[in-house]
Order: structure tokens, then sequence, then C-alpha cells
């Protein structure tokens, strides 16, 4: 942070996750929470507000990311280092456990940013990909409801994919 | 929160991210899954298009026919030997080997839209390359290979190969048309042909251009002293089945003509013999054979001629990518500061007098 921008007083707003945790966070964090900037914009952001669909872990790591991008799209790098540096943080950062995973994705969608929705969405894919039928099952929770006959006749038609 | 928590709109967008074969694989999951994936799923096919539109790597085949390198293997087991390039990440993705058999490699057609390819020869086979799928077609009804082009037809949801073929009735020379339908999933939707049209004789060029439901096939003269002297277009439209003739620019001499496909507009282009000389239009009117000339190039003093292959998007601004035709590598002409690159990882690639380019889009390897 450069000093000039210290000198003015931030902004400052505070969000409430669902269990009730309250975090500060600066603005130039806050919007990137899309939401929070339209609340921002049409000057309707109450001094708490309020996130009723994601946990405080949830939270702290979505605020960590946003103030990572927040600051690294800020300083004085050059395009090229902050989109390296920004490459490693988010591989880092994607390296949760899958249901941290999800609730991020979650998460993103719910609070509408656009970059974390984007790079949880991307995570998922590439973990499922060469995942086994069975194996994506036990990871979905979904119960085979093909008979022995159909699941058979199905496998066939695709039989190229399972080579 | 769990994975079978996750909200059906999450679940699918997450899933249109997913290589064709992981999809296909994961219609055997469960029934939902299976009609998520293989029915036409509102939220599923347009997230899907959202997903291939933002994949910008336009990758390109080089139908490099012979065998294999391998003498001694007879003609059944032959194959097309293809190397990919990526023109967006200038580099040579990968080179594929295509068994193919039984087939003459050298009167090969090879035309693609979207993600397929056809080869056609006595024998039309469409093919899949990132997923390997393969499908056979029928043999045409009629002998005389005239023309082949391929193409899709947004209205009937249907990839449609038409096949122009020469016939003789009370000693005029004319050309019937057939046409074979296919589904996305490389489904026929019959066993058989459907004859259409039946126009006077032409002949056609080799190579067909398919563009937004139309697919394109200079008309050749013969009488001309060079064959590709071409000054008119076959047009026809896949959704009316319909066929047009389209007048092109006058070609001045010592020039050839070349159809390309670029930002999903037809372009004539006329490449100087021995010159990188290149004159581009534009056909902003179909049905009144209107064409707006967009671009003019001239590297004459540096390299032979070049042939337009495809443009790409690099950030805002756009290039056009030319093949030269007698020296070696790609070339990329930045449209708004009208200078020439050579990428140095395409240096190395040229094309063979036997060998025609074509481009292949959304392909995932």
């Amino acid at each position: 942070m450069s000093s000039s921008t210290e000198l003015t007083e931030k902004k400052v707003f505070l969000l409430k996750s669902l269990d009730g945790v309250i975090f500060e966070v600066e603005e130039s964090v806050a919007v990137q929470l899309e939401v929070i900037r339209e609340l921002i914009e049409g000057d309707c952001a109450r001094p708490f507000i309020s996130l009723y669909n994601v946990t405080s872990e949830i939270l702290a790591l979505v605020i960590e990311y946003c103030k990572h991008h927040a600051e690294t799209c800020s300083g004085g790098t050059s395009a090229t280092i902050a989109d390296e540096d920004l490459k490693t943080f988010d591989n880092e950062f994607m390296n949760v456990d899958e249901n941290i995973l999800l609730e991020l994705c979650s998460a993103a969608d719910y609070l509408d940013i656009k970059s974390l929705f984007e790079l949880t969405c991307r995570t998922l894919a590439s973990l499922i990909k060469d995942r086994t039928i069975i194996e994506v099952r036990k990871m979905f929770n979904v119960e085979n409801d093909f008979s022995v006959v159909e699941e058979k006749a199905v496998r066939k038609e695709f039989a190229w994919a399972f080579k | 929160m769990r994975l079978n928590e996750l909200p059906t709109d999450l679940l699918v967008d997450v899933l249109s991210r997913l290589p064709e074969k992981s999809l296909c694989r994961f219609t055997c999951v469960s029934k939902e899954w299976q009609s998520l994936i293989s029915s036409p799923h509102p939220g599923f096919v347009k997230a899907l298009r959202r997903q291939r539109l933002h994949r910008k790597s336009y990758l390109y085949i080089w139908n490099i026919s012979l065998f294999d390198g391998n003498v001694e293997s007879d003609v059944e087991d032959c194959s097309l030997r293809i190397s990919i390039v990526d023109t967006v990440n200038e580099r040579i993705q990968e080179n594929y080997c295509l068994p193919i058999n039984n087939m003459n490699p050298f009167i090969y057609t090879v035309i693609s839209c979207h993600d397929l390819l056809c080869l056609a020869q006595t024998k039309i086979s469409i093919c899949n390359l990132s997923t390997q799928e393969k499908a056979i077609l029928p043999d045409p009804d009629h002998l005389g290979h005239v023309g082949i082009g391929f193409g899709y037809s947004s209205v009937s949801k249907e990839f449609k190969i038409v096949r122009w073929f020469m016939q003789k009735k009370d000693g005029r020379m004319s050309m019937g048309c057939e046409i074979f339908s296919l589904t996305n999933r490389l489904r026929f939707k019959s066993d058989s042909w459907r004859l259409t049209e039946t126009r006077p004789f032409e002949f056609l060029s080799k190579p067909s251009v398919f563009v937004n439901g139309v697919i394109f096939w200079q008309i050749l003269n013969p009488t001309f002293k060079n064959f590709f002297e071409s000054n008119s277009i076959l047009a026809f439209d896949l959704d009316e089945e319909e066929p047009q003739i389209i007048s092109c620019p006058k070609l001045s001499p010592d020039t050839v003509a070349h159809l390309v496909e670029l930002k999903e507009c037809l372009y004539l282009a006329h490449c100087s013999k021995g010159k990188a000389i290149v004159k581009i239009w534009r056909l902003e009117d179909q049905k009144n054979s209107l064409w707006v000339s967009e671009y003019y190039i001239n590297f004459s003093s540096i390299c032979n001629t070049i042939v337009p292959l495809t443009s790409v998007l690099a950030g805002h601004v756009e290039e056009l990518v030319f093949i030269s035709v007698k020296g070696k590598g790609l070339l990329y002409y930045n449209v708004e500061s009208g200078k020439m690159r050579k990428p140095e990882n395409l240096e190395n690639f040229t094309l063979r007098w036997y060998e025609f380019p074509c481009v292949l889009r959304n392909m995932e390897f």
C-alpha cells in the first residue's frame, strides 16, 4: 500500500456471515463482490451487510481471495508480473478440500464474484474429468438408477469414451 | 456442503467445462445425468456454447496424405498423417495418425465443420478427432465425383454432406446433388443419400468452404489458361437446400483466387502468383453478389506467394494468418499496424504440393 492511500480515510464495510461472525473489509475488497457493489452503488449499503448463505469459514477464504486480487491489481507491479502472481496465488488457493471447493463455488455464485466462480468451476471440472463412473457417483452421492440392461446399452452407445 | 447439494445450474456450469469424452462417459452415472447431458437441456446447451466460445484456440489440420512412412505396409492399413497447429498459441500442438483403410491417399478431400472432419474419396467417413469417434457413410448411389461439401444446418440441427456428381442424359452433361445427414453424435438420420437437385455441369474447386449454414465452391473455368481463374461461386444453403450462383470480382492477370472463412464471413482472396500480394474481399450480400474490398496486402519485397488461412484475435487486435506457398512457415499479418511477423515456433511448417490446409474449431486434445 502506498502512503497516499493511507492518508485518505478508507471506507470500511462489515460483512456478517451466516453464523454471525463479522468481517471488516475495505471498499476495494468489498466491491469485488458484485452483490455488495450493487448495494454500494445504489447507496443501500448498511453498516452490517448480512450474507445469509455463507459461513464464516468460507467467507474468510472469499475475503482472502478478494483481498489478494485487489492488492495485486492496485499495486505498482507490471501487468505480466501481476498476472503471474495471481496465477500462482489461484493455484495455491484452489488446493483445498473438495467440500470447501464446492462451498467456494456456490459462494462465488451467490456473491457474484466472476473470477472466483470461473476458477472454482474450472477446478471442479478438472477434478472430476478423469474419474470413473463409480467415483463420480460416490462423489456426487448419486444413486445408479439404471437397470443392468439399460446401463449396458448406454455404455455401448458411448463405448469410445471408455477406451 | 456436499456435491449432491450442488444446485443444478452450478452442476451444469461445471459439466459444461468437461471435455466431450468425459461428458459422454458420465451419461452412465444416472438417468438424471444422462438427460442433463444428452437431452437438449436449455441451460446446459447454453453453458456449453458459452464455454466453447471462450475456448478461442482455433486449431488447424494439415491434411498430410501419404502413408505413414512405412513403405512395406499395404494399402489396407495406411494412415493419414495430420499435424495440428494451434494458431492462437502459435505452436504445433500434436501430430496425429488417423487410420484410413482401403483408401487411396492421393485423391483425398478433407473438409471440416466445427470439430468434425469429413474424409472423402470413394468412401466417405466423418470423424471427431477429439473423441476418436468415426462413422463411415454408406456408399453414394452415383459415381462421377464433381465436388463435396460438409456443413451444419442450425435449423434442422444436423450435419450435412452435400455431394455433386456427374450425369449424362441424352448426350448432355449435367450434375446431380445428393445429401446425407448426421446428428452431432455421428448418428445417421437415415441410411441412404437423398437426391435433390440437377444443375448444368460445372468444374468445382476441391476444397469447399462452409460459412454460416452455406457451403461454397469455386466454379473453375477449364477454358481459361489457368484452371484456377475462377470468376463465380456455387453456393448451397443447407437450411433451404437451395443452390445459388454468386459472381465474383474480376481476377487480375497472374493471380489465383482462394475462398476462405474469416470471422464467420466468406472472403475471396486474389493471391498474386510468385509475389506476396493479396487482395481480399468480403461477401457483403450473397443475394446480389455484392463484395466489399477489405484488405490489400503487399509484402512482395520479403516473400513469395502467400495464401490466407484464417484470422486470430489476440486481445483486441486481429491478425490474419497466411501460409507461404513456396517458402516455409506461417505468417501473421496485423490488420491494425499493417505489420507482418513470422512466429518462430511455426517457422518449419511447410505445405507440400499435395496438401491442403483445413481449419478446425473448438477442438479439445
